[in-house]
């Protein structure tokens, strides 16, 4: 059988995909997410994806987004928004503050799984 | 050849200035799959306070491409009510709210992988992507596996909507079979008599990293 097709969240994600930490998560990652232009995406979901659970922010008008997430060296990253018609999945270090640029030259890298 | 739209797709506006343009990287994911924790009473009926529209059941299964249920599968939901508004404060379609309907749900999959939420036909919206642009009715589903790799968010549309040819989301989707798994099947079996109106919408969710594809 084919998947399922990935549609884009849209706008209005936020009724119905709630923000969370991840479950008993000690360590804040946080960071930005910037267009192709360099500005913020205060429309973005941010999710990290551990053994321990996963974890889920929303962007603020400044395209910031924080989670607490179980101690690790680096963490897969889901990021979906408006624009995206399928999400994007990096991995970052824990510990930096990481700006995840959507597109642009320092384009941020992206992993197909 | 994958299903998936294509991330750079200029027919969607908001693609323009945030779609990758380097295609991406392999990554042979390990893991982690994830024990699903209890979310909680499930919220499967979003007509609990009486909103106004056409009570409709929507329900289906939730599989991996090799057919096999995905129970303990979170599934999140959200929609515009019956006149095409989200409960949103971004959203300023002159179209009312209705106090009795919030538009968004969720649950988990049972053993079989099944679903099934109750819930109020959205209507169709103007959005201003293109000129007089209208997205079709549809229904936002996010669903939660056990992996990375079992993760999707999509939309669910309904069968015979003439806003179709025009809607450049919907279209992204380049296979013909792939666009046509995307609308809902009208269920008249599932229907329930003087009560409420039924669609079947089943979803196909990869793999876990640790199984073969």
């Amino acid at each position: 059988m084919n998947e399922t097709p990935s549609q884009t969240v849209g706008p209005f994600f936020s009724i119905g995909m709630a923000p969370r930490d991840v479950p008993g998560g000690t360590v804040t990652l946080s960071g930005r997410v910037l267009d192709g232009a360099g500005d913020p995406v205060p429309d973005a979901v941010v999710e990290t994806w551990q053994a321990e659970g996963w974890g889920r922010a929303h962007t603020d008008p400044s395209g910031r987004w924080s989670i607490r997430v179980a101690p690790a060296a680096q963490i897969d990253v889901a990021v979906f928004a408006r624009g995206l018609l399928n999400h994007v999945i990096t991995r970052l270090d824990v510990g930096e503050d990481a700006d995840i640029r959507l597109q642009g030259e320092d384009e941020t890298t992206f992993y197909a799984i | 050849m994958s299903v998936h739209p294509p991330l750079d797709w200029p027919d969607y506006r908001s693609s323009r200035l945030r779609a990758p343009r380097r295609p991406p990287e392999p990554l042979e994911l390990r893991g982690p799959l994830l024990v699903h924790e209890r979310i909680g009473p499930a919220e499967s009926d979003l007509t609990t306070a009486g909103p106004l529209g056409e009570r409709i059941i929507v329900h289906g299964r939730v599989v991996d491409t090799d057919g096999r249920a995905l129970p303990n599968t979170l599934i999140e939901l959200w929609q515009a009510n019956a006149a095409g508004r989200y409960r949103h404060p971004a959203d300023q379609h002159p179209a009312p709210l209705d106090p009795n309907f919030a538009g968004a749900g969720r649950c988990v999959t049972d053993d079989a992988g099944g679903f099934r939420f109750v819930t109020v036909k959205p209507g169709a919206y103007p959005w201003g992507n293109h000129d007089n642009a209208w997205r079709p009715a549809h229904i936002h589903f996010s669903l939660i596996g056990r992996a990375l790799t079992q993760r999707l968010v999509t939309q669910m549309y309904f069968p015979g909507d003439p806003l179709f040819f025009q809607d450049p989301i919907l279209n992204s989707v380049r296979d013909p079979a792939a666009r046509e798994s995307l609308i809902a099947r009208f269920d008249l079996e599932t229907t329930v008599p003087d009560w409420a109106l039924a669609y079947r919408f089943d979803i196909v969710l990869r793999h876990t990293p640790l199984e073969a594809e």
